[in-house]
This record gives C-alpha cells, sequence and structure tokens, in this order.
C-alpha cells in the first residue's frame, strides 16, 4: 500500500504542475480521479478515504475500484469531431443577448480562441472558447438550458 | 485628501468623467495585463449594462465602479464573488440609510432597499475552460436618482438616507468591506458569507419566481446551497437547484 501511496503522491504532484483539468487512473486494485472542479463527475467522498486538498481550490479525492467511475458517462462524440464541454454548472448563452447574432453558427470555421457561448452561474458570465481549430459541426446545448459539468456544448471538426 | 477616502491595499482607483461602460474598460485593461486590485470609476456610462445585455442607467450622480481581480479559482467557485459583492455593498451603505434594516438582497447579488433596487452587479470574467485569468465585478449605486418604470420598482440612496450622500465615500466604504469579504471568503471560505447572506435574503421561505429565458419556475425560496445557487422547492418536483435566473416576488397588495 505504501508504494501505491507513492504512486498516488507523484500523480498528485504531476496534476498539480500541469494544465490538466482532470487526470483520471485505473488499475486492477484502484481507480484515481483528481479533477480542478469540486462537481467533477466520479468525485464520491468515501468515508476514511485519503484526501488531498491542493491549492487553489483543486480537489483530490481516491475513490474505491469497486465504485462507479461517474454518476453518469459523457455521451458519445463521432469518431473525428472535438467536444466543446462545459467547465461548470451554469445557463449555456449561445448570444451576448436575447435577439442578438450568435457567437458561432454551424458550419463557421473557428479557432482556438473563437468564443463559442457564455455560461452563466449566479450572474457571473464567463466565455467559451472553442480550444481548438476546426468547423462548427453541431450545436449541442439549447441556448437557455442548464447544463453540468462535462456536458457537450459544441461539436467541432478539426480537420476542415 | 481626508484619510477616509483612501484605499485598502493592493487597490487602485482610476476615475474617468465619463465611459461606455466601466466594466468594458476594466475588461480592456484586465487584457492588456493590468495587475488585480485596478478600480475603474466613471461619474456616468454611456453604455451601462446590466444581466442579457439589459442596459443600466447611468447619468451623473450615481456611483458606478469596477474591480479587476485575477481569481486563481475556476469560475463556478469565482461565481461566490456575487455574494462578496453584495454584502460589501450592503455594508457599505447600511450605516448612512434612516433604517438600516430594511436592507436585503435578492438572489444572487441585487441589493434592495424594501422591495426597491439601490444597486445591480455584474461579473464577468475571461475564458473559462480552466482557471480564469480575470474576472471583473461591475457594481452600479443609485445615489442621487434612480430610474422609473423599469421591470422591478428602484431607489436611490438619496430618499433612504435623507440626506446628500457624497459618492466617492460611498466607493471607499464599499471598497473596504469588498476587501474585508473577499478575505473572510479567502479564508473561511463560502460559509460564512452563506450565512450573512441569508440574514438578509429577502422573501426566503416564501414563494419566489425565477425567470429563465423562456419560461419561469414558482416555488418555495428555501434558501442557497453550499456553492450559493439557489434552492427552490418547486410543488410536485421537490427540490431544484438553479444556478442563474431572475428572481421575481409575488405582487404585495
Amino acid at each position: 500500500m505504501d508504494q501505491t501511496k507513492n504512486n498516488i503522491r507523484a500523480l498528485v504532484r504531476l496534476f498539480e504542475q500541469s494544465d490538466w483539468d482532470e487526470l483520471r487512473v485505473e488499475t486492477k486494485d484502484l481507480k484515481l480521479v483528481i479533477s480542478k472542479n469540486a462537481n467533477a463527475p466520479g468525485l464520491t467522498v468515501l468515508e476514511n478515504a485519503p484526501r488531498t486538498r491542493l491549492p487553489s481550490t483543486a480537489d483530490a479525492e481516491i475513490t474505491d475500484a469497486t465504485e462507479p467511475a461517474a454518476k453518469s458517462e459523457p455521451a458519445e462524440i463521432p469518431e473525428g469531431l472535438v467536444a466543446v464541454r462545459a467547465p461548470n454548472l451554469g445557463t449555456f448563452w449561445r448570444a451576448p443577448k436575447p435577439g442578438a447574432a450568435p457567437y458561432i453558427e454551424v458550419g463557421q470555421k473557428v479557432n482556438a480562441d473563437t468564443m463559442v457561448c457564455l455560461i452563466e452561474v449566479m450572474k457571473l458570465f464567463t466565455p467559451i472558447n472553442a480550444g481548438i481549430a476546426g468547423t462548427v459541426v453541431e450545436l449541442v446545448a439549447e441556448n437557455s438550458a442548464m447544463v453540468e459539468y462535462g456536458d457537450t456544448l459544441v461539436l467541432i471538426d478539426p480537420s476542415t | 485628501m481626508s484619510l477616509s477616502f483612501e484605499m485598502p491595499p493592493g487597490y487602485r482607483l482610476e476615475k474617468f468623467d465619463n465611459l461606455d461602460s466601466t466594466n468594458e474598460e476594466a475588461k480592456r485593461r484586465a487584457q492588456t495585463g493590468a495587475a488585480a486590485g485596478l478600480i475603474i470609476s466613471a461619474q456616468s456610462q454611456s453604455a451601462g449594462k446590466g444581466r442579457q445585455g439589459r442596459t443600466w442607467i447611468s447619468p451623473s450622480g450615481g456611483l458606478y465602479f469596477s474591480i479587476l481581480l485575477r481569481p486563481t479559482c475556476p469560475a463556478a467557485k469565482a461565481a461566490q464573488l456575487s455574494f462578496v459583492s453584495a454584502l460589501a455593498v450592503g455594508e457599505g451603505i447600511a450605516t448612512s440609510l434612516r433604517v438600516p434594516e430594511r436592507l436585503c438582497f435578492k438572489w444572487p447579488n441585487d441589493v434592495l432597499i424594501g422591495t426597491r433596487k439601490v444597486a445591480g452587479i455584474l461579473l464577468e470574467s475571461g475564458s473559462g475552460s480552466k482557471i480564469l485569468e480575470w474576472l471583473v465585478v461591475g457594481i452600479g449605486i443609485n445615489i442621487e436618482s434612480h430610474p422609473e418604470n423599469m421591470n422591478y420598482p428602484a431607489t436611490c440612496l438619496i430618499h433612504e438616507t435623507g440626506t446628500a450622500c457624497d459618492p466617492a465615500q460611498v466607493l471607499v466604504n464599499v471598497v473596504h468591506a469588498f476587501d474585508k469579504w473577499c478575505r473572510i471568503w479567502e479564508g473561511e471560505g463560502f460559509e460564512p458569507l452563506r450565512v450573512a447572506w441569508l440574514d438578509r435574503a429577502r422573501g426566503l421561505k416564501t414563494e419566489i419566481e425565477v425567470r429563465l429565458f423562456e419560461h419561469s419556475i414558482r416555488g418555495v425560496f428555501q434558501g442557497l446551497a453550499p456553492d450559493g445557487a439557489l434552492r427552490l422547492e418547486v410543488p410536485g418536483e421537490g427540490e431544484r437547484i438553479i444556478p442563474a435566473g431572475d428572481v421575481y416576488f409575488p405582487v404585495q397588495s
């Protein structure tokens, strides 16, 4: 078990130094989910489970291998497409205000830093960027819909 | 300059006569590398804004300012700065009110005196796929006048204090309170803010309406979730957790 603890510590250090949002590792004896989002699927706290709090609100929690990895797995993404996902719970807005032109349309070319939508939570409005260059294939989330962490918002084809 | 006009350490004020919007100026400055703690104020705004592109009417005689922050956390947590801001405005103006007990909050961050809105707060941030690069808290406080015929009743400080209010002093008071609540939030987490906000929440345990984009939900306002989201007990459905929406109270006869 000491070796396992050391491995977990090494993974947590690696995660802290990275710019990743989430890290999932699964072996025969262990399932480890580390996320910077406290609401991430799979972050269930077990009694007596070791718990490591990372700086800057990042959470690391260890679940038993028999626990399901996530309450709901993300929907299947068609091969070759990349999903822009919700970074947190909130309301999905396609346009800056009712009646205004949407930020993106299907068929539009985008760059990694093209803004694709706004997410509102408690009157904080946060723009979400495409994160990858390509063509918008589908706007999955409905305007004004409540989205949860990890929900697919937009599908992008990076090959076109 | 009187000592009472000094900002807390780490904050610096830049004053403008007129801007399109103090949030827009603060965002421009954020994008060109300005450090956290910058406060942009304007005597009037030509394009002051509220939620969903609504206009925040901003004639001279009001207080309009934005605070630039660089929180090292994701948007879901940074949104709790809505409550930091509301508590700061409440504390910054409460002592000058004739009846401080009338001050209350409408979820998540409107500041009311009785049933009338005296201040509005809008938060905007940089790209949110990871840790936020920057966040701007925009605050508008009606001081000498307030708009009529809005979709909610409004008031202004001068009506509620009975005497003239110096916007510069209100600004300093609010920023000091903001700094205080920010430190509590950073040091002790959200719970003390949740308790303080609920202590002055309007409509707690009563029926309210939450308007979303194309529909609204009615239910009993049960309080705040641990992260600040609104807990609404909807008849026949049970409790719903609402992360965003406009709260309305039934018209009282």
